[in-house]
């Protein structure tokens, strides 16, 4: 039996506003066993960083809407979303009211990863019992595919020694350039949970990894940064094929360690400029949003799996803005 | 020479007013601490070695004075940029400019589409307090306006000048 590998980073220009099409993961090895047990193919979408902020900025509910209906109008559907985490700015009860009211016009079913603004205001409670329901980090397994939610946001207690109300908390954990956040960590617990749930999954089962912040270090001054990302490294490359998914960073930005990929979706709120450092080698750019464009330098990601093999795509809305805009 | 007494005692006391505040500047460290003249300026440790760098001054004075005014302008926008009650639906200028990036000062004055004219750098900061930020715009030149561009500006410290350079 035959499989075909594909072109490693070919990249493509859609006619439909895809603005990369990245195979993510390399064909598994041939031999007609792995064929036989091989996963199946399916679509899921990624969509993050909404940032709603209740009633005040009903902007950024427009914007999420936007991809709920582009989602929506998918044919044949996703077999899932998942949301990358930061869906509300403040972590308020409010907000997440707002939220809630808001994402449940999405169909497919969805997962929720934790992001830093929905977390440390009631330290995840609401997010955990509303959305997760249950904790992160959790792992199921879809067609052949093992698939892991990760919380990428652990923070040093920066807020008991001084004493911070749950405001002032969250302020200095969602203000990316705060000088008093320090960097995050999956934290050794969470470290020997991966190992743990590795375990029991076989080294040719294509993995998806989902996390808010990129798993690599990237830009330290804004945090897009996982400080103990090389040990979660070293428990993930003895496996053939590793796929990472990451927002926080709201722009495009893509990079290859150690034979594991690692993807960004963009954001539904606003654009992040891109660090003065550059972004890591092979990763491509996406044009400088204009600020009076309202959906420029945004969007959500299409990804399709199948064969051990995987494509991702942005859905730039520079490119092609939502219809109704 | 014809000096009466009064006269005399007249020079006499403007010598010791004279005295007493050459010795009170001595006192100070400053007139004579070139260290002080030179650094009065921020960037002048960037600006060492460029050919059209500003010489020292020798006002130390005035140098201590511009050296203060500034900072408390930079320390005044940054507060400001941080501010989520600038605007009204809570987004600040750091949301999306964190640390002044994206905002290239070194390209004002330039034509800015949104406002179909050639715009400053303070014309464009109160297009984002209304547009982005959905607040009022402060009056050009407010000490409020003044400290935004100041801290932006201070940001991009180094960045060649390149007025009118086409942006989003």
């Amino acid at each position: 039996m035959i499989i075909t590998r594909r072109g490693f980073l070919q990249k493509t220009l859609l006619a439909g506003g895809a603005l990369l099409v990245l195979p993510a993961i390399r064909s598994i090895g041939s031999g007609s066993s792995l064929q036989a047990a091989g996963p199946e193919s399916f679509r899921f979408a990624i969509i993050g960083d909404s940032h709603l902020m209740g009633k005040k900025n009903p902007r950024l509910k427009l914007r999420l809407e936007a991809a709920i209906r582009e989602i929506n109008s998918l044919a044949p559907q996703p077999d899932f979303v998942i949301h990358l985490g930061d869906a509300v700015h403040d972590g308020t009860p409010e907000q997440f009211q707002y939220f809630a009211e808001t994402i449940t016009q999405l169909k497919p079913k969805i997962y929720f990863v934790p992001g830093e603004h929905d977390w440390y205001f009631d330290m995840g409670e609401t997010y955990r019992s509303v959305f997760i329901k249950g904790n992160a980090p959790y792992s199921f397994n879809h067609k052949g595919y093992h698939l892991i939610i990760l919380n990428g946001i652990g923070l040093n207690d920066y807020w008991t020694g001084r004493k911070l109300t749950p405001q002032q908390r969250m302020e200095i954990a969602g203000t990316l350039n705060h000088p008093l956040q320090g960097p995050f960590r999956l934290g050794k617990e969470q470290l020997a949970w991966l190992q743990k749930d590795l375990s029991g999954v076989g080294r040719e089962t294509p993995l998806l990894i989902f996390i808010h912040p990129p798993l690599y270090h990237y830009y330290r001054p804004w945090n897009f940064w996982v400080e103990d990302a090389p040990e979660a490294h070293l428990l993930l490359k003895p496996f053939q094929s590793v796929s990472v998914f990451h927002g926080h960073v709201h722009h495009t930005v893509q990079n290859e360690i150690d034979r594991m990929k690692f993807f960004s979706t963009l954001s539904t709120s606003w654009p992040y400029p891109y660090p003065d450092t550059g972004v890591p080698k092979g990763s491509a750019k996406m044009p400088r949003p204009g600020p009076s464009n309202f959906y420029d330098g945004l969007g959500w990601s299409q990804n399709s799996a199948g064969n051990g093999d995987m494509t991702h795509q942005d859905i730039l809305w520079t490119l092609t803005p939502p219809e109704g805009s | 020479m014809d000096i009466n007494p009064a006269g005399r005692i007249m020079m006499n006391k403007i010598i010791v007013l004279f005295l007493f505040f050459v010795a009170v500047i001595v006192a100070d460290g400053t007139l004579l601490s070139g260290e002080e003249a030179v650094q009065h300026h921020p960037s002048a440790s960037g600006l060492e070695g460029r050919k059209d760098a500003q010489g020292p001054v020798h006002r130390a004075d005035l140098a201590r004075k511009e050296k203060r005014s500034f900072a408390a302008a930079v320390a005044l926008g940054e507060k400001l940029w941080f501010d989520r009650t600038l605007g009204a639906n809570g987004m600040s200028c750091n949301i999306c400019h964190p640390d002044a990036a994206a905002t290239h000062p070194e390209t004002f004055p330039k034509f800015k589409s949104q406002m179909g004219a050639v715009v400053s750098a303070q014309q464009f900061i109160n297009w984002c307090i209304v547009i982005p930020l959905q607040g009022k715009e402060f009056h050009l030149g407010s000490s409020e306006l003044t400290a935004l561009e100041a801290y932006m500006v201070s940001q991009n410290r180094g960045e060649a000048l390149e007025p009118g350079y086409p942006s989003p």
